[in-house]
């Protein structure tokens, strides 16, 4: 087995995928940073200093420099230490889009500067952030790579608070899936209308039935529908006394699917605008893929999320 | 990062101020150092890319100024010093520009350690120390982000106050390296005693006011007649001045282990390799040794402050019995051909030399003497018979070399010694009381054979003035001198002073002298002589003093994350129901575990209920918020409430 | 004018028995001039409950039953075109009241619900380009059916934000139920507690003017953030909202400060509904909440 295997391996051993992970001594490094190193050096420098040119005053500073260092050795790793991180539902992105991975972060004390870092190539620079006492949401930038379920992989956590003489870190990878739906594109979809499971294009007529949502008809007012629904300004206009009729299409279905006559990745992404255009103004769609998977007509963000994570997984092509 | 950079910036500037006022910057640095300073203040493009210019014109003022500067050896390393400090601000200027502070506060910390080897007095300490809290605290206001400075400050401290007991700790315990190879500190004192005694020169130097020793004494110090301090012991006469001769055998060292330290002395830097000492007794450090004609021999120019004790010998003083030699008799024939003639007639008159001494004093009181710090230039010819019989006018060297010279014409066997006399008592406030030499209380007296009595001290000026003995020199000056003498300050300043030089004398004594020779007789009684557990007990302690500064810092993480002087109040009081198992659940409000507690607790319902009613009334009811009078009536009722449950809790304990 | 208060929630009590909290829960919101939504099953006594709370305060109400079919001007009113002047005049609906009850507000269509929802917010209605302001106070007392009922359209989660408080009632204990049904109560029609829409007014204003502590503030914050780490955290209106209805619950309470009990006895009323977005939970999710936050303040 090669070094790089050997590395590898250890590397996966090091990173812990528990969905919580509390940070103590079983999975924080610590050693001295650079700047420790040279700190070091200059507490050897001081004292030699002070001792051959006999004043005591270095020797003091280069004393207080070495127990600052010492001590720090342990402030380091309070900082981490006891920071617990619990994986959080991850809101749905879209491809293309920058994303945040959000962590939670519980801790009982102030902890400043804690650095974050995914070890992917590519990987947004690292973020900083200083942890408050308490329960909060560490967003993370996260590039997502294209549409499908991903895991975010692994992270490093870090620090080099207080003074930065030692630099104190772990890894953890967060069992959370990240969805990625299809970046949003306007375009054609094909759209199906059906009443009672029969579907049809949507030029066939929908399913009526009286409501408030579509003006349908014009008819003679009878006595006992009361005076709000008459149309008094047809009235004033002299076309007699008649009332506006309302219909709704609720029991009609509206159905969305790829248009088969484009690419399906750019099909998925006009759906996928779609989609959220139909779900803001609070319709009732269903989504029909062309390998026959079906969700029934529905409206809220729930529905749309599970619309939204059937698109992410459709296979990509190119994968069988 | 903003903060930090002002921080270090700050910092560049006291350890510029202080070493500007103690004189150990070079005219460049002086000027380049605040410049760049001032460029740092703006970080400015033009800079940026002209760093590398800067940096070389600075090198090279440098290098022109090391070489022009290096007529003498010593100054190397104030040379390097200064260059030290030069690059201490180009580093911050560069990392002003790069936005990396880090490097800079190291940079600026090696160069506070460096002042702090030319500087040791305690204003400086200070300085130096609260210029290593800036650069601690540029470095945790790089961590721990965007804070007040107060609180920045504060937290800095806390650090401090927390690393100290483990660098006293080190400083106490930890063995010393011996000085691998010796560092030329500041350079040595310009005023000060000299080799060779010239007529008129003491009288330039008692005109300045600088520094030249302290003395503590074991038990009351000596009556003014008897402060006589001598440094060096002139034994050739070249007719003109008088110097030292060749030199005399050194005593071997003694050390006497359990002998009470007289004197302790502390003395500034100077360029003779001899040191004040009273003339009694043996020194303790070692290094020092006495030689046969009384003087105390360090073997180097003292180039810091150094401090040495005089321990009481029984044996008596070994010197004083040494017999005078031919060069105590040696005096140039013809040099002073008057002075030679009143000389011998006195050796005609009698043969005791105690007797010849009289006639000399009898002499002195005849003629019409005059003390003054003005005495004007003798001639180079024959210049001690213009003083004795033409001028009639000089200060105490006059006297004192004229009247040896006299005493060796009329065949007595005698010597200048020169030194200090008298002192200022100085009695600050809560520290201990010392006596103050100062360059003015420099003093030439004269040393004689006499047979059976070996060395006896005259001072010739004390007949011409006796007060210049008993009081001080101004008090034996006529007006127009005592001007020379005056200090412009008004009398609430000196007192000031005095208790400054008095802190300062304590820091030096028992900070700044504290080497391994110190550290030996701190720790010897202490270890009952068993030098091996030395190590052990420094490592112990130091491993004690970081437990309990991580105990210390655990503790106050814990109580900042818990919250005010009220919820920690309310915490305290809740101890008593703690110890019987009654503890709030998360969530759960006061008024709910006080009704808890209540059920719990039947006898203490009333006393309980009044815990969530005098917080909730605190908490919830003042209007905007509450002041800092309510929250001390909240405290106390807390307080008076967990005395009462305490007292519940033991009675049920003893029940149980 | 806490102790006629009091009176008034005993005899309310008097009328729906067993329910004294929810009582209390529906003033309170009056009082912090909340709308109301009432959620249970059919038969609970959710219409007695709403009718009681107006008569309570001598409101002029109106009693609207909410069907699939009703619109919008249904609810606001119609510019009718007067024959003989042959000009439009304004012919105000039973929106225009000071207690509006809509029974089964999730039968209307969603088109109704957002315009009732609007004049809730904004205290006036538009009809035809004119604005009518509504009287003052204005409050609406919704009820609505279980869930899982056909043919209903659920208040979207943007609109159940605009209730102050969801209340469900729940069955009667056996002892009240046993009271109810041999005719023990108060019948509604015999309510009389003297009050007037004056002295809810006059309470109003008290309520508003209630002192809360920094403390306290804090303590609603560290709610609300907690809230947030999960999906459907509640709104600074859900905050501001905690707050006011706490002040009626100290109110209420005759304390002249609110303390975290306060807001601890209002929270699921006023918290619940928004955070599981009217999906009911088996296990409330705000009382997870409450028991994640410090409560000693």
């Amino acid at each position: 087995m090669g070094f790089a295997e050997w590395l590898k391996g250890l590397q996966r051993r090091l990173g812990r995928t528990t969905p919580q992970l509390v940070l103590g001594h079983r999975n924080l490094y610590i050693l001295p940073s650079s700047f420790g190193g040279l700190w070091l050096l200059s507490c050897v420098a001081l004292y030699l200093m002070g001792i051959n040119g006999g004043s005591n005053s270095p020797v003091l500073l280069a004393f207080l420099m070495a127990a600052l260092l010492l001590l720090s050795l342990f402030l380091t790793h309070f900082n981490l230490q006891g920071l617990k991180l619990q994986v959080h539902p991850q809101r749905l992105s879209f491809a293309g889009q920058d994303q945040v991975y959000a962590i939670k972060a519980i801790s009982k004390t102030w902890r400043p500067n804690i650095k974050w870092r995914w070890l992917q190539p590519g990987a947004p620079a690292q973020q900083r952030q200083h942890i408050r006492p308490g329960q909060q949401l560490v967003e993370l930038r996260w590039h997502p790579p294209q549409r499908g379920r991903h895991l975010p992989g692994r992270l490093l956590i870090h620090t080099t608070a207080p003074l930065g003489l030692f630099r104190c870190w772990c890894y953890w990878e967060p069992p959370e899936p990240i969805w990625v739906a299809p970046a949003r594109q306007q375009g054609p979809v094909q759209l199906f209308v059906s009443a009672n499971n029969q579907t049809a294009k949507l030029s066939s007529a929908p399913n009526k039935q009286s409501g408030s949502d579509l003006f349908e008809e014009l008819r003679p007012w009878r006595s006992e529908e009361g005076l709000q629904r008459i149309d008094w300004k047809a009235r004033a206009r002299g076309r007699g006394w008649v009332v506006k009729g309302f219909s709704d299409i609720g029991s009609s279905e509206l159905w969305l699917g790829p248009d088969l006559q484009l690419p399906l990745e750019t099909a998925l992404e006009h759906l996928c605008d779609r989609l959220c255009q139909e779900a803001a103004a609070g319709k009732a769609v269903g989504l029909r893929l062309p390998d026959s998977t079906k969700l029934p007509p529905a409206s809220g963000r729930q529905h749309l999320e599970r619309c939204l994570k059937v698109l992410a997984q459709l296979p990509l092509p190119g994968c069988s | 990062m903003f903060l930090a950079q002002r921080l270090l910036q700050l910092t560049l500037l006291l350890l510029w101020a202080e070493l500007l006022i103690s004189g150990h910057l070079y005219v460049l640095a002086a000027i380049a150092i605040p410049a760049i300073l001032l460029l740092s203040l703006q970080p400015h493009s033009l800079v940026r890319s002209h760093l590398n210019w800067i940096t070389l014109v600075c090198l090279l003022g440098w290098t022109i100024t090391a070489i022009t500067k290096q007529e003498n050896p010593t100054t190397w390393f104030t040379s390097l010093a200064n260059l030290l400090w030069l690059m201490a601000s180009l580093k911050l200027l560069e990392s002003v520009q790069k936005r990396s502070p880090r490097s800079s506060a190291l940079v600026l910390l090696l160069s506070i350690g460096l002042a702090g080897i030319f500087n040791q007095n305690l204003s400086a300490s200070l300085l130096q120390g609260s210029c290593a809290l800036l650069c601690i605290a540029a470095l945790v206001a790089l961590e721990a982000g965007p804070q007040p400075l107060a609180s920045l400050l504060r937290r800095s401290l806390m650090l401090f106050a927390i690393v100290m007991p483990i660098v006293l700790t080190c400083f106490l315990l930890l063995p010393r390296l011996p000085a691998l190879w010796s560092l030329p500190g500041s350079r040595a004192s310009r005023t000060g005693l000299s080799e060779y005694l010239r007529p008129g020169e003491l009288a330039s130097l008692v005109q300045s006011h600088g520094m030249a020793a302290r003395v503590r004494f074991s038990g009351p110090p000596p009556p003014p007649e008897q402060r006589y301090w001598r440094v060096l012991v002139h034994r050739q006469f070249d007719g003109y001045g008088w110097s030292q001769g060749p030199s005399l055998p050194l005593a071997k060292e003694q050390t006497i282990p359990d002998a009470t330290i007289l004197q302790q002395w502390l003395v500034e830097p100077s360029q003779l390799a001899w040191r004040p000492w009273s003339g009694h007794g043996l020194p303790n450090t070692t290094g020092l040794r006495i030689n046969s004609g009384g003087g105390l021999w360090g073997g180097a120019p003292l180039r810091q402050r150094g401090s040495y004790g005089i321990v009481a010998n029984a044996k008596g003083d070994d010197w004083r019995k040494l017999p005078p030699t031919a060069t105590d008799l040696a005096l140039p024939e013809g040099s002073n051909p008057r002075l030679e003639i009143l000389g011998n007639s006195w050796r005609q008159q009698s043969t005791n030399p105690v007797r010849r001494l009289q006639l000399a004093r009898n002499w002195f009181d005849s003629q019409p003497f005059n003390y003054t710090l003005d005495p004007g230039r003798l001639p180079r010819q024959s210049p001690l018979d213009a003083f004795l019989f033409d001028r009639q006018r000089g200060f105490c060297e006059h006297y004192a070399a004229s009247f040896s010279a006299l005493m060796r014409a009329a065949g007595v066997p005698a010597r200048v010694v020169v030194g200090y006399q008298g002192g200022r008592w100085q009695q600050p406030l809560g520290t201990d009381t010392y006596l103050l030499l100062k360059n003015s209380d420099a003093h030439a007296w004269s040393e004689i054979w006499l047979p059976r009595r070996g060395w006896v001290e005259v001072d010739p000026t004390s007949w011409v003035v006796p007060n210049r003995v008993r009081h001080s020199l101004a008090a034996s000056l006529n007006d127009s001198d005592r001007r020379l003498l005056e200090q412009r300050a008004p009398a609430w300043l000196q007192v000031l002073t005095n208790q400054w030089q008095g802190l300062d004398t304590r820091w030096q004594l028992w900070v700044m002298q504290f080497d391994s020779s110190a550290q030996e007789r701190f720790l010897l009684p202490l270890l009952h002589g068993q030098r091996q557990w030395q190590g052990l007990i420094a490592v112990a302690a130091i491993g004690l003093g970081f437990t309990g500064a991580i105990t210390l810092i655990a503790s106050i993480n814990h109580r900042q994350s818990q919250q005010d002087a009220a919820r920690l109040a309310l915490k305290d009081c809740l101890i008593p129901l703690a110890k019987l198992q009654i503890r709030p659940a998360t969530g759960e409000t006061l008024q709910q575990f006080c009704q808890r507690a209540a059920v719990a607790i039947p006898e203490q319902e009333q006393l309980i209920k009044c815990i969530s009613l005098h917080y909730n009334s605190y908490r919830f009811d003042s209007n905007p918020s509450p002041t800092a009078q309510q929250l001390r009536r909240l405290r106390q009722q807390l307080r008076a409430i967990k005395a009462e449950l305490w007292y519940y809790v033991r009675k049920q304990k003893d029940l149980a | 004018m806490t102790e006629q208060l009091q009176s008034a929630i005993h005899q309310l009590s008097q009328v729906l028995l067993g329910k004294e909290h929810q009582i209390r829960l529906a003033i309170a919101c009056l009082l912090a001039k909340g709308h109301l939504l009432l959620e249970d099953l059919p038969g609970m006594g959710k219409t007695t409950l709403a009718e009681a709370m107006a008569r309570c305060f001598g409101l002029h109400f109106h009693r609207v039953h909410f069907t699939s079919d009703l619109l919008p001007a249904d609810l606001t009113g119609v510019a009718v075109l007067d024959s003989v002047s042959s000009q439009f005049q304004f012919q105000p609906g039973p929106m225009f009241c000071e207690v509006l009850l809509a029974d089964e507000i999730n039968r209307a269509s969603p088109r109704t619900q957002s315009a009732l929802l609007e004049a809730m917010a904004n205290g006036r209605v538009s009809v035809d380009g004119c604005s009518h302001k509504l009287p003052h106070p204005f409050i609406v007392i919704a009820s609505q059916n279980g869930l899982d009922q056909t043919g209903t359209s659920p208040l979207p989660e943007s609109q159940l934000d605009r209730f102050l408080m969801r209340l469900s009632l729940g069955f009667p204990d056996r002892q009240a139920e046993a009271a109810m049904l041999s005719e023990q109560h108060l019948p509604l029609e015999a309510l009389n507690t003297g009050l007037s829409a004056a002295d809810l007014e006059a309470a109003q204003l008290s309520v508003s003017q209630q002192h809360t502590s920094t403390a306290l503030i804090n303590y609603v914050l560290d709610l609300v953030a907690t809230s947030r780490l999960n999906a459907n955290g509640l709104s600074p209106r859900a905050a501001k909202g905690l707050l006011k209805a706490a002040k009626a619950w100290a109110f209420l309470e005759g304390q002249s400060s609110v303390t975290p009990d306060h807001i601890q006895a209002i929270f699921s009323a006023v918290a619940e509904h928004r955070l599981d977005g009217g999906h009911r939970q088996n296990q409330p999710l705000s009382k997870s909440i409450l028991e994640q936050v410090d409560g000693f303040r």
